[in-house]
């Protein structure tokens, strides 16, 4: 057994009489081991001086008092935080579903040209070129960015035109005329999307 | 005095209806319950919510007492584990605030009775509880001021007596190093 266990259990009293009579002996020849015990007693001389330690009657008297005016107020307070609670949930639950329409809704800017024939799938944007077909005024409203991008969305649906000729959209438009251009936006919003567009 | 009859029959009173025996099992009670939770949590107000707490579950579970244990271990059961609680809540709390000041918030030693020299070994007393690590906390506590024995503390925490006296040989060497230290 250990020095400071021996000592406690022998301050707790927990020592067998031989047990105690041989840790006496051995403090008497060991200063050390009586220094070392003097420290462990001081703390129990200080918890002792403690354990009288007594509320005052103002104190003790209110007790009860609180605990009834609890009991009455806790009712209340146990619907009202139930309330609270209720109202809280359905609160969340409003919120959640707003948030999932908003992020489900897919919804566009239709000023947003861009977004918006991106967002389209191919029978649209077919529809929408289609629309388009040889109205001149039409196109010449919208801004040249917004037909850019209209023809993306048609060199997309056209790969094939794209593949075949081993070409990209801008390197078409960067080579070619403004009556050039002219003349292939209106052969694309034309033509039978399964033809082959002439350059 | 036999306790056990008389918690009996206050029991067997309160719950034919006589709020009075009630309020004679709370006040025999309610110092053990604020003193056991005041060592622990350090703090007045937090004491006197664990009493309020502890009174609360008397008021409506001592119907459901049958007296396998002692009152006093039942009460005491649950002032043990609502004063933990209150412990971990108030870590929690500290945390989330960023507050990582430990020192006490309300002392309330104007409710306490003692003189100029025993406030002092008081306030010194608690801060040297208030570094013991909860575990070790708990059962010097229930050792030395609440008198228990290793096995009444096994069951009220059930804990093995075996990790309480490891935990309590260490509880009191750590204390008597604090307060060497204090001393110097």
């Amino acid at each position: 057994m250990k020095t400071e266990e021996r000592i406690i259990k022998y301050l707790d009293d927990e020592l067998t009489t031989e047990e105690k009579i041989a840790f006496e002996k051995e403090m008497e020849s060991s200063k050390e081991l009586k220094l070392e015990f003097q420290k462990y007693v001081s703390v129990k001389e200080e918890i002792e001086k403690l354990k009288g330690s007594r509320l005052k009657s103002d104190f003790i008297d209110s007790v009860l008092p609180e605990f009834y005016n609890r009991m009455r107020t806790g009712k209340k307070e146990t619907i009202r935080k139930s309330l609270s609670y209720a109202f809280g949930v359905m609160l969340l639950f409003i919120i959640g579903i707003a948030v999932l329409r908003i992020f489900f809704n897919n919804h566009i800017d239709p000023n947003n040209i861009e977004e918006f024939t991106q967002a389209l799938n191919e029978n649209q944007k077919i529809e929408l070129l289609e629309k388009f077909n040889g109205n001149s005024e039409v196109y010449n409203l919208i801004p040249e960015n917004d037909i850019a991008n209209l023809l993306e969305a048609d060199l997309e649906i056209n790969s094939e035109v794209a593949e075949a000729y081993d070409i990209g959209y801008k390197e078409i438009i960067g080579k070619l005329s403004d009556n050039e251009l002219e003349i292939v936006y209106q052969e694309i919003l034309n033509k039978n999307f399964l033809e082959e567009v002439p350059l | 005095m036999n306790f056990k009859s008389d918690d009996y029959e206050l029991i067997r009173d309160f719950l034919s209806g006589n709020q009075q025996a009630f309020n004679n099992l709370a006040r025999k009670y309610q110092e053990k319950i604020y003193w056991h939770a005041r060592r622990m949590l350090g703090d007045h107000d937090d004491a006197n919510e664990i009493v309020q707490q502890v009174l609360l579950v008397m008021y409506s579970k001592l119907n459901s007492f049958n007296f396998s244990s002692s009152l006093y271990t039942w009460i005491f059961r649950i002032t043990y584990t609502r004063s933990l609680n209150q412990l971990k809540k108030n870590k929690l709390k500290r945390l989330l605030t960023f507050n990582f000041n430990e020192d006490i918030e309300n002392h309330g030693y104007e409710n306490i009775r003692q003189d100029l020299e025993s406030k002092e070994r008081f306030i010194k007393m608690e801060k040297l509880l208030s570094k013991l690590p909860t575990k070790q906390r708990e059962i010097f506590i229930m050792r030395n001021f609440d008198e228990l024995s290793f096995e009444e503390i096994s069951n009220i925490t059930g804990k093995s007596v075996g990790a309480l006296k490891a935990n309590y040989f260490h509880a009191f060497k750590k204390m008597k190093e604090l307060m060497k230290k204090n001393e110097d």
